[in-house]
């Protein structure tokens, strides 16, 4: 809930280009990835990104997505299990996606609980994820199906479908599958798999470093005394601009091609009511391309935020 | 002294002579988060909560520690937000998944100050004073013994519905109980409210009273209100807001306790070390900046 005088001031410091926290309208707050289970201190090397981190027991891959300010905080864990394939896509493996929220009694509380944020993800980003084809272990036979789940241990931070996206970008990247070598079956039938259950030869899908991110862009409606009607559109929104804000559109950014500067659009989702005009949404997405145009603004392993997440947040 | 117990600590004990009232020295009343228990003859008090202790004369209560609890005392000043209007009162939020406290309709002052019997009249207008989602600071009137429920009343010029300015929330036991908390930082350019149940409410400085027109000082409160609440608060003010805003964030990340003088030396730091406000927040320099408020 908030009053409408906050609303006025949100809005008019959005106008003005200093937001509540002091960020301009395309500034992003810092998010904080750690890949796996076990954060060790020494992964501010420069080559961390390199060496593989140790996934969650009983997943092939997981990652931990949060706001320095602890206000946003999100665990994805990728699961992978055998089965098989459907008759009309013999060859292709599959996504399968759930978010859950995290029940917490302390002081961190889980505003909304939003059920459809679950299908929102699903349509936006599972098409984009991985191609299905590399999945695929023997056709006909044995294929990947991959099990996202997100946990939403705390969402007062807004912005929650960015987050989640950027944690299953994480839990991809740091997901390994084991080793599969298929021996024929002698009468010709299904084969039989073996599998090398030592973690050190498993190997990362192919194509999942570069999984598409959700960028959202918050429109708010200008109040009245201040002459113009455009809408003005941020970035990252917090909670409370949220809370202000007349629609939101989803832009779903993909980042695999190399050779070109910006990223590629591949899928936009408005959500929240009002109406958008369709020159509007040209400026939506031109103003997602500025601001997402260098590089990702994501850090990780900078050394600081394991002190501030393991010695103060976790004491 | 402050005494920090555990539950299933023993605060104290007394023999329990003959069955009658005890007449020993040592006996106690059993006061909230605590419990008696009887071991051959003697009586021991035990914690029920982790927390400090707390005696008055004989009688012995916990005081629960943990960081996202309210407990009201009588004069705190607080800052809540308005959750329904009822038939004779509003009750308003201080501490999510906390209880209500309730601001009766005789605990604010009538528009121009009159004295008189709230009438039936005056309930219909209720929601034109203030209506869901305002932010109001105000003061604990009364304590109900019974449940620790707080009804809270606006009646001093100080008091009133909250405009134009940003609100941070920190738990509430980072806030210490002052002497005064309403207070003017940054060379007189910002009005800060420490509410005692950890909402902190900043806005731009108010003009001065005028001490000659002290007769309707109600009027002239209002009227500054208005033109406060009307004005535009200017390009340089808001970033001065967003620093104070999160200088006092930053004091809540590393549990530090916020008080005026912690944020403003932060404040202060921050321009020294050439940051923009947004970057206060940055992990490397919220460690840094806290530096002196972490001994």
């Amino acid at each position: 809930m908030i009053s409408n005088s906050e609303k006025d001031f949100i809005v008019d410091g959005c106008r003005e280009n200093c937001r509540q926290d002091g960020r301009t309208r395309n500034e992003i707050r810092s998010y904080m990835t750690i890949s796996g289970s076990n954060p060790s201190i020494e992964s501010n090397d420069d080559d961390s990104s390199e060496q593989h981190h140790p996934p969650l027991v009983l997943s092939n891959g997981s990652a931990r997505v949060f706001l320095a300010t602890g206000e946003t905080h999100v665990l994805v864990s990728v699961k992978a299990e055998l089965m098989t394939p459907a008759m009309s896509h013999p060859d292709c493996g599959a996504l399968d996606i759930h978010v859950d929220y995290m029940h917490n009694p302390q002081g961190m509380t889980n505003s909304k609980k939003d059920d459809s944020m679950a299908p929102t993800i699903a349509s936006l980003l599972l098409p984009h994820l991985v191609d299905p084809k590399q999945l695929c272990v023997v056709p006909h036979h044995f294929v990947w199906k991959l099990h996202l789940d997100v946990m939403v241990l705390a969402s007062n931070g807004g912005s929650l479908l960015d987050a989640c996206s950027l944690g299953i970008q994480a839990a991809l990247r740091n997901t390994v599958l084991p080793q599969l070598t298929p021996e024929a079956a002698p009468d010709g039938g299904r084969p039989i798999l073996q599998i090398d259950a030592d973690l050190q030869n498993a190997v990362p899908i192919p194509g999942s470093e570069h999984a598409p991110i959700i960028s959202t862009v918050s429109l708010l409606k200008p109040n009245a005394g201040s002459g113009s009607a455009t809408p003005i559109l941020i970035l990252d929104a917090t909670q409370q601009e949220e809370a202000c804000a007349v629609s939101q559109v989803h832009v779903v950014l993909d980042r695999s091609n190399q050779n070109q500067k910006e990223p590629l659009i591949c899928a936009i989702h408005k959500a929240g009511g009002g109406a958008l005009p369709f020159s509007l949404l040209q400026d939506v997405t031109s103003f997602v391309l500025e601001a997402n145009g260098g590089a990702a603004k994501v850090c990780s392993g900078s050394g600081h935020e394991h002190l501030l997440q393991e010695t103060f947040l976790l004491q | 002294m402050m005494q920090l117990v555990i539950p299933g600590q023993v605060i104290a004990s007394s023999s329990i002579e003959g069955g009658g009232e005890s007449k020993d020295e040592n006996s106690f009343l059993r006061g909230h988060g605590t419990y008696v228990e009887r071991v051959e003859s003697e009586e021991r008090l035990i914690a029920s909560v982790c927390g400090t202790v707390q005696r008055m004369n004989k009688l012995i209560t916990v005081i629960p520690f943990c960081e996202s609890r309210y407990a009201g005392n009588v004069g705190d000043l607080v800052v809540g937000r308005v959750t329904s209007v009822a038939t004779s009162q509003w009750t308003i939020s201080l501490v999510s998944q906390q209880r209500d406290a309730r601001l009766p309709l005789s605990g604010v002052h009538l528009p121009g100050g009159a004295q008189r019997v709230r009438t039936a009249q005056d309930q219909r207008d209720m929601r034109l004073f203030l209506q869901e989602g305002d932010l109001i600071c105000a003061e604990v009137h009364k304590v109900q013994p019974s449940d620790g429920s707080l009804s809270l009343h606006t009646r001093s010029f100080r008091y009133s519905k909250l405009e134009n300015g940003s609100l941070v929330q920190v738990p509430p036991s980072l806030i210490p109980r002052r002497k005064n908390h309403y207070m003017s930082m940054i060379n007189n350019t910002l009005d800060v409210l420490w509410g005692t149940n950890g909402n902190i409410w900043i806005q731009r400085k108010l003009k001065e009273l005028g001490g000659e027109e002290a007769n309707n000082l109600a009027d002239l409160q209002e009227q500054l209100r208005q033109e406060h609440a009307s004005t535009p608060v200017l390009p340089d003010e808001r970033q001065s807001i967003a620093r104070l805003r999160n200088a006092i964030e930053s004091l809540r990340l590393v549990h530090s306790m916020v008080t005026p003088e912690f944020a403003e030396e932060i404040y202060n730091r921050s321009v020294t070390f050439g940051l923009s406000p947004s970057q206060i927040l940055l992990p490397q320099n919220v460690v840094s900046l806290t530096e002196i408020c972490r001994q």
